[in-house]
């Protein structure tokens, strides 16, 4: 954990959350909100945070992670880019392995519960009372919604999301750009950009030549 | 203006036989994108008049093929896009590109086939034709020309814009308690984004509700109208505001008019660019009975200029954005269906809907019957 004082960078509820979060774990510190708003859901301009310069301030980006975390990676990326280092975050009441390590920009909400041998990549989110189970890996920039259950040995591709609610049961495998949003149990491993949402019957699907880059 | 249809065309499983059979059974239907299938032994599987079909990639080259085994009527390929080669997951009998079995495992053993029965086994063949990236496939027994159903200056221009489609495409689907023709209704009535996306897509565009006076004479002789003159399409809107997104930079831009365009594939597809040659959507509607229907939407952008790490982003978001318009006719649809289910007498239409008159001109002369025939019959039952 850093000790510098903390910018929570981002917009919407999530941003807010953070940042209560945080202010209420870390009554001491000093901590600062900027909103940065967006004309198209993804490009955000950052001038304002020349207010709080790099070298005495960490930052931490938030912000909800629809556009399967896109914009919340962007955004991420554009910070670290300012030269910021990016702060990470487990709430008191979370349970956590004794010295477990985050990478950059995590965020791991009240009551969630993370197992012995998990392992993430930066810019994991994890909701309330969300569970993690025993040797799962998280690829970067994955969210886990409040109250979502994953099993023992689950693996989540990069940028994945797994939304309120849903169950994942052990083992299974979850691809890049997925996100699944019903609240149900997933039994079986998901292709990369697979979606599943109230929306739509059946699990909608990208199909066509790879065109993932993976930039970070 | 009394409306030619009657309720009971919207909501009479015997109208809805009819359809499948004079209709769906006839005419040149949207099956999917040639990029989904591009791969040997690459597939899609769709329905076309209650009938099951497979267009599968055989070394290069396309075929559609009724998805039904020769041996136990099972389907060949069981989802609706894939890559295995075309063979029965029942008992493995696999076939050729001329859809006859190639092989049958422990034939000699188990099946005792003579010659002649053995050469008589393959799967039905139909039709298909290519238009740029799009398939279109006929089940008659003697399909018509592609060109009698779309005119040439259609088929120009849906070969231009589905070139400029990218090979990564979002499929999704959703279902509406509604009759199929009702879809096509909304999608011809320029008047309803005024009232039915009031905060929606009338915010960003301005459609036409001209009166179309060159149908006019069509009412005096309905014997005039040609199939062709069903499906049109190109520029239909213009923008009031339009936004600019950072994905744009990364695709090729189909042309350089800003205008949203609409093409309207007579019996049941519809192509849409809303943004001026960035992004696409085809919308297929399948008729599942009279009073239901299953819309498969593609989603693609026009043809990337380089990779780019959001890609599957864009199209998401596209997708959960158009649905939400989509939505909001699903909803009028489905109200316009319950009202006519019940209703004892036509609709009413303006002059500015000439062009479902000479839709529903057509229709009635394919179907050949009448309503009152119609009714007959189902009493008669």
């Amino acid at each position: 954990m850093l000790d510098r004082p903390l910018l929570v960078v981002g917009a919407g509820t999530v941003l807010e959350q953070c940042a209560a979060a945080w202010k209420e774990a870390q009554p001491d510190r000093t901590i600062e909100i900027l909103e940065v708003g967006s004309p198209d859901h993804f490009t955000r301009n950052l001038d304002a945070m020349s207010e709080y310069p790099a070298e005495r301030w960490c930052a931490f980006a938030a912000l909800a992670g629809t556009g399967v975390n896109m914009a919340r990676l962007k955004l991420m990326v554009d910070i670290r880019l300012k030269g910021y280092r990016l702060d990470s975050f487990v709430s008191p009441s979370a349970s956590a392995p004794r010295g477990w390590k985050l990478p950059e920009n995590c965020f791991v909400s009240a009551g969630a519960v993370v197992a012995e041998n998990v392992k993430t990549r930066h810019n994991l989110y994890v909701g309330s009372r969300a569970v993690i189970g025993f040797g799962s890996q998280l690829g970067h920039s994955v969210w886990i919604g409040a109250g979502a259950v994953l099993g023992s040995k689950v693996s989540i591709g990069d940028n994945s999301l797994v939304g309120p609610g849903a169950v994942i049961a052990d083992d299974v495998q979850v691809g890049k750009f997925c996100e699944l949003n019903l609240a149900r149990e997933y039994r079986e491993s998901i292709a990369s950009k697979t979606f599943f949402s109230p929306m739509f019957d059946g699990p909608v699907r990208i199909y066509g030549k790879a065109n993932v880059v993976d930039s970070l | 203006m009394r409306g030619l249809l009657s309720p009971m065309h919207y909501t009479d499983p015997a109208v809805f036989a009819v359809e499948a059979r004079k209709l769906f059974g006839q005419l040149w239907i949207f099956v999917g994108l040639a990029q989904l299938v591009a791969e040997p032994d690459q597939f899609l599987t769709r329905h076309i008049g209650g009938r099951e079909i497979v267009v599968q990639n055989f070394e290069g080259e396309l075929r559609a093929f009724e998805n039904v085994c020769a041996h136990r009527g099972k389907l060949v390929q069981t989802e609706p896009f894939g890559r295995r080669p075309l063979v029965c997951g029942y008992h493995g009998w696999r076939y050729s590109q001329t859809g006859v079995v190639a092989t049958i495992p422990f034939e000699s053993d188990c099946y005792g086939f003579e010659a002649k029965e053995r050469d008589a086994l393959a799967l039905t063949r139909f039709a298909l034709e290519r238009v740029g990236n799009l398939l279109f496939v006929n089940v008659s027994d003697d399909p018509m020309p592609l060109a009698s159903q779309f005119a040439g200056e259609i088929l120009e221009s849906l070969e231009s814009v589905s070139n400029a489609f990218d090979d990564e495409v979002l499929v999704a689907k959703f279902t509406g308690r509604y009759n199929w023709k009702l879809a096509y209704e909304n999608l011809r009535d320029g008047l309803h984004p005024r009232f039915v996306h009031t905060t929606s897509l009338n915010q960003d565009v301005r459609f036409s509700a001209d009166i179309p006076e060159h149908l006019a004479q069509y009412d005096a002789d309905p014997d005039g109208i040609e199939l062709g003159q069903l499906s049109f399409g190109g520029a239909e809107g213009t923008f009031l505001k339009q936004q600019r997104l950072p994905f744009h930079d990364s695709v090729i831009r189909w042309g350089e008019h800003d205008a949203y365009f609409n093409w309207l594939l007579y019996p049941n597809t519809h192509v849409v660019c809303s943004d001026g040659g960035y992004s696409f959507s085809i919308e297929h509607h399948e008729p599942l009975g009279p009073d239901r229907t299953e819309v498969t939407i593609y989603f693609l952008t026009a043809r990337k200029r380089k990779r780019y790490s959001g890609s599957a982003a864009v199209l998401w978001e596209y997708a959960k954005a158009a649905k939400l318009i989509l939505d909001e006719d699903t909803a009028v649809m489905e109200q316009a269906h319950a009202g006519l289910a019940g209703a004892r007498r036509s609709v009413t239409q303006g002059r500015y809907e000439l062009q479902n008159r000479v839709t529903d001109r057509w229709y009635l002369r394919q179907l050949a019957r009448t309503a009152e025939s119609f009714e007959r019959e189902r009493q008669h039952a």
